[in-house]
């Protein structure tokens, strides 16, 4: 049987998708036990006195950032070099995971870096802001989440070793 | 102003996709300057309508600019009809340069 991937390129594609799914199940965790409070502007006014609450939002603005750095820079890359391309720049990168169809779009994927930023700085200054930028970053969770989806089936059209027959192969 | 006509060019077709054909778009901060080098581009977008989701709308200029000017460090700033006063924005009017 002819391989379609390079396998020299397995282990380190089947380590990166290992860690994006624990980092996945993390970020539905805090996404979903975040998005259960009842979020508005009042809610949003309240986080300076409810510390509590702002450790839950550094939680899910955290792993969210996680997530897509763990995406955009280990998964996407090297599940690219596995299938033979070697895209030099993150927007190649990018270019190469919209055709494979990994995401809808590299202006949204690479844009939802500016949400951490948002949800760091604002909610001292802007309340708006930071309201629409915390309900975005749930919608962008769901991009994350998909680009993941997306890969995992990459991966198991490719008919990969798993992790462990992977470790019983080696001498 | 240190930024080549095809970038200006890319950064007013953004501004306009995004936000329409009456938004204005300045670049401040040391791209503003001629005898400068390197350094950070600031983009000021402003509009005068209200936005429903102003993050959003950061996110797509910021994803936009990005993929158009290559990945650099790019820092946007928007504002529209009720984002709250800030010196920032006063600083990027009087200091920027209309693209």
């Amino acid at each position: 049987m002819t391989l379609r991937y390079l396998p020299e390129h397995a282990e380190n594609a089947l380590l990166a998708l290992e860690l994006a799914r624990k980092e996945v199940g993390h970020l539905q965790y805090t996404q979903r036990t975040l998005f259960a409070l009842s979020i508005d502007a009042n809610w949003v006014q309240q986080l300076e006195s409810h510390p509590e609450l702002a450790e839950k939002v550094d939680a899910f603005v955290s792993r969210f950032g996680r997530l897509q750095d763990q995406i955009g820079e280990k998964l996407m890359p090297r599940f690219a070099a596995l299938l033979g391309e070697s895209p030099k720049s993150m927007l190649d990168v990018l270019a190469y995971a919209e055709k494979m169809q990994w995401i809808d779009s590299a202006e949204a994927f690479i844009g939802a870096r500016r949400l951490r930023n948002l949800l760091v700085h604002e909610y001292m200054t802007d309340v708006q802001l930071f309201l629409q930028a915390l309900l975005t970053a749930r919608e962008a969770s769901e991009m994350l989440f998909s680009a993941f989806a997306s890969i995992e089936a990459t991966a198991a059209s490719l008919e990969l070793p798993g992790m462990s027959e992977l470790n019983s192969l080696k001498p | 102003m240190r930024l080549t006509s095809n970038q200006v060019q890319a950064i007013r077709h953004v501004a306009q996709r995004v936000l329409g054909a009456d938004a204005r778009v300045r670049v401040f901060g040391s791209m503003a300057l001629d005898q400068h080098k390197g350094g950070d581009i600031d983009l000021f977008f402003e509009t005068d309508a209200a936005l429903a989701n102003r993050a959003q709308i950061l996110c797509q200029l910021s994803g936009a600019i990005t993929l158009a000017l290559g990945d650099r460090k790019i820092d946007i700033i928007l504002k529209d009809a009720n984002t709250p006063l800030a010196p920032i924005f006063d600083i990027a009017k009087r200091t920027g340069i209309l693209l």
